[in-house]
């Protein structure tokens, strides 16, 4: 069990975890925790291990040493699949989806609504994306539209929908840039749509982000990686950009 | 008058552009209409029954182990081992038959030889983690070396007339050939498969992105394993089939058969890439295929200008399908 007196308020904590890919090490005793409803943004520069972080709680890399933990239980996860499982939600900064399917095959893949085990309910998973979609707030042409055809707001959204509205009962939503490669309006309309998941739903968030603007639009707290190590924790109301860009390229 | 003309231009601009991306999407039809317009018209014999139905022979062969080879690179991997595959499973089925007296228990080994076969290509090609291009490089050369050793070299007779009409040359209701009812069946059950199931998502996902597949919770391994067998089934019943016609399992019989399965699955729109594709398409291809050999027969040109054809076919399949996807090559 954590020993720490306020896990009862972690939904997910992450104990002395470390990564090391041949001699590099990218994540180095590493403790890291997320709160119930709140967003957290993991900064750092080129290399801090933010990326290696969120791919080892998202079940696509075991560590090499460390513990985690959900909801005060010790979790080991084989796969992504486990990390869904455990409530745990990724959406990756490519997304990971497919740009030759349709949007409703994006929103199910690996989630398929099935007759008598094996037999696609198209219907059923139309009918759930278009429900998913106008809770996400985007306007979209068509549900048959492929995926490739969309913009990367319009994505993103989708990746989204798919993240919180389609996977049982999400716990911890983790996004890796989710804002990169956006315009101005997409990406307020994505920081909206974060903002709306704190405000209606009790699910907790952690972001990667190189856009201080934009962590500084929607986290609760920082942490930031450098090196592969922790180096500082801060409430958004206890710093500012310029503290945070101190921490993450080591000036004293 | 200028505003006139301009808008002439620009409504024939666009109707030129639709005209464009009609043949696009339809030139696999239109080549075909061609190639059966030209045949027609040079060979008196082109349109007579009996050369339909030989023509409905050529095609079922094909176009079965074009299902399997569709579903293989549509989920990212080639299968190279099926004209090795087609051969033993031929021999295997045969042998069986003339052991055990039984020609459905010789079907049932010769169709389980092929999915096992389909089973060592992807065990080679995931936990031995080489390209599936060259794990069936490999046992193409293993599995036709296995079929030409068992008998050394000989035919394999099948005196079974129960067989022969099961796969061979019987016909249903006296008219529909039996290699026909095979086709329909495998395909029917091969686009089901692909479109209105779980397992013909996963394989669409992994052809087209390995990585996000994984990510989303999808067993790649499992899929590998899935497609590479059923593409050795397809492979091992196209060899049932023609052992069956010709009564006699030959060890040398599908030489080149994988480079025609893949020719008609790109023909037919599949991405050479993983991700796309359609057995309606991978029909279609093994048809012109098909009427391609037929009519080139026909007009006396010998086999080594079929293979010269063939070749050449692969090629303007390759070059289609960049076409179709719009990328230029430099």
């Amino acid at each position: 069990m954590p020993n720490n007196e306020n896990s009862k308020d972690y939904i997910l904590e992450a104990l002395n975890l470390s990564k090391s890919f041949g001699g590099v090490k990218a994540l180095d005793n590493v403790d890291i925790f997320i709160k119930r409803n709140e967003i957290v943004c993991l900064l750092g520069d080129n290399g801090a291990g933010k990326s290696t972080f969120i791919k080892v709680i998202a079940g696509v890399f075991k560590p090499d040493k460390g513990q985690i933990f959900i909801n005060g239980k010790k979790v080991f996860f084989n796969g992504p699949k486990e990390s869904q499982r455990a409530g745990i939600e990724t959406i990756y900064q490519d997304l990971a989806l497919f740009n030759q399917q349709d949007i409703t095959s994006n929103l199910f893949i690996g989630r398929e609504i099935k007759r008598f085990g094996f037999i696609l309910n198209k219907n059923k998973m139309t009918s759930l994306a278009k429900e998913t979609l106008e809770k996400t707030g985007i306007s979209i042409k068509s549900i048959n539209q492929l995926f490739g055809e969309l913009s990367g707001g319009q994505k993103h959204a989708v990746a989204i929908g798919r993240a919180v509205f389609l996977s049982g009962e999400p716990q911890i939503i983790l996004m890796d840039e989710p804002t990169a490669g956006l315009g101005v309006r997409e990406s307020n309309e994505l920081l909206n749509i974060i903002k709306e998941l704190k405000k209606s739903t009790a699910i907790s968030v952690m972001l990667i982000t190189h856009n201080l603007d934009h962590a500084f639009k929607v986290a609760d707290r920082f942490v930031i990686l450098r090196g592969g190590k922790k180096v500082a924790e801060k409430n958004i109301k206890e710093t500012n950009q310029s503290e945070i860009v101190e921490k993450m390229i080591g000036v004293i | 008058m200028t505003n006139k003309k301009s808008n002439y231009n620009s409504v024939l601009n666009n109707v030129l552009k639709k005209i464009y991306e009609i043949i696009k999407k339809n030139i696999i039809f239109i080549a075909l209409v061609l190639l059966i317009v030209l045949f027609g018209l040079t060979s008196p014999v082109f349109f007579t029954l009996s050369n339909s139905i030989n023509l409905i022979i050529q095609t079922a062969v094909v176009s079965i182990t074009a299902c399997g080879m569709t579903i293989s690179i549509i989920g990212g991997s080639i299968d190279l081992s099926i004209g090795s595959i087609y051969a033993l499973a031929g021999m295997i089925t045969a042998l069986t038959i003339r052991a055990t007296g039984n020609w459905v228990v010789g079907v049932i080994a010769g169709l389980c030889f092929g999915i096992f076969a389909g089973a060592i290509n992807a065990f080679l090609s995931t936990k031995a983690k080489m390209p599936s291009f060259l794990a069936t490089l490999a046992t193409m050369w293993i599995f036709r070396g296995i079929a030409m050793t068992i008998t050394e070299t000989r035919d394999v007779l099948i005196p079974y007339k129960m067989y022969w009409h099961a796969f061979g040359d019987g016909y249903l209701f006296g008219k529909i050939p039996s290699q026909l009812i095979w086709v329909i069946v495998i395909a029917l059950i091969s686009s089901f498969l692909l479109k209105s199931t779980v397992l013909g998502k996963s394989i669409f996902a992994v052809g087209e992105n390995i990585r996000a597949a994984r990510f989303c919770g999808i067993s790649t391994v499992k899929v590998k394993f899935y497609v590479l067998m059923i593409c050795g089934f397809c492979a091992a019943l196209s060899g049932i089939i023609i052992s069956s016609q010709m009564h006699a399992a030959r060890p040398l019989s599908g030489s080149g058969m994988e480079l025609y399965a893949i020719a008609a699955s790109i023909l037919g729109g599949t991405s050479l890439h993983g991700g796309r594709g359609t057995i309606s398409g991978a029909i279609w291809g093994s048809f012109i295929i098909a009427v391609l050999n037929n009519g080139l027969l026909l007009l006396g040109f010998n086999v080594y200008v079929q293979m010269i054809i063939t070749g050449l076919i692969v090629i303007v399949a390759v070059v289609l399908n960049f076409w179709r996807k719009g990328m230029v090559e430099a």
